[in-house]
């Protein structure tokens, strides 16, 4: 995998009680894109990271940004 | 009309549903791998069919009328391959670019990245054209019979050729790339002003 898990994503999918396959489909990609996503083994467009937000009711903040200290220079994963 | 908005591609979309954007990357990837193989293997094949014509007719005390292709569908088939190569570079020029790495949207000429490149492409089809031409002979004629020399040589004049018609076609791709992003970034600059 290359990049870092993203559980950020994951907490905030199961506080807003949906299982990998309902936010795929609330977004339209398939319940592996969600899964690599949340592995670190897929970098999503900006398009796809504001649809899994906006399905969440969190900002790009909350799941996409790094803190100033995390050493990963993937924007998208920490 | 655009082709987005007829009825029946939004019907079939409505069917379809929305496109995966990692499924599409992958595709993407796995048909740029298979362009490779299919392309590069079907030029290999090419080459070795002429070489090895050439090299039976050279044998043959040279007395009958050469023929390049087997047939003309043969030959329909390796100008379709050229006709699909050039589009995909005329493409790639008209977005602007010729490569994905760092040297493919350069201001000033990549002389050196070019002729890296195509030295590496003069090599390997010097050391491939020599190879064929040895295989070919080796399939009509006792191993002593072979002209190993003028099989190099042969490679090598090849070789040098490609060398200079792939530098040179990386150097006009270049400037209409360049040209091409000018014309894309001046529609940006209009865009932005309105």
């Amino acid at each position: 995998m290359p990049g870092k898990k993203n559980l950020r994503m994951k907490a905030a999918r199961a506080a807003a009680g949906l299982s990998q396959t309902d936010l795929a489909e609330a977004v339209g990609v398939t319940r592996q894109t969600i899964g690599l996503i949340e592995a670190g083994g897929y970098n999503p467009t900006l398009n796809l990271c504001v649809a899994i937000c906006k399905t969440l009711h969190v900002t790009l903040n909350d799941l996409f940004w790094e803190d100033d200290g995390d050493t990963n220079t993937n924007p998208f994963f920490f | 009309m655009k082709m987005q908005n007829m009825k029946i591609v939004q019907k079939w979309r409505e069917y379809a549903g929305p496109k995966d954007e990692r499924l599409e990357a992958e595709n993407a990837k796995i048909y740029e791998f298979g362009f490779i193989l299919l392309s590069f293997g079907m030029l290999a094949l090419l080459a070795y069919e002429i070489i090895a014509q050439q090299v039976a007719w050279v044998h043959n005390g040279a007395n009958n009328a050469f023929h390049l292709f087997a047939s003309p569908v043969d030959a329909a088939m390796y100008a379709w391959l050229f006709i699909v190569m050039l589009i995909c570079a005329v493409l790639q020029t008209r977005k602007g670019y010729v490569d994905t790495n760092r040297f493919g949207q350069t201001e000033n000429l990549p002389a050196g990245y070019f002729l890296l490149i195509a030295g590496i492409s003069g090599a390997a089809s010097a050391l491939a054209i020599a190879a064929m031409r040895c295989i070919a002979e080796a399939q009509i004629v006792p191993f002593e019979d072979i002209f190993w020399a003028a099989n190099l040589a042969t490679g090598v004049v090849f070789g040098v050729t490609i060398f200079a018609a792939t530098f040179g076609a990386l150097c006009l791709a270049f400037y209409e790339a360049k040209h091409r992003r000018a014309k894309i970034e001046a529609e940006l600059d209009a865009t932005d002003e309105r």
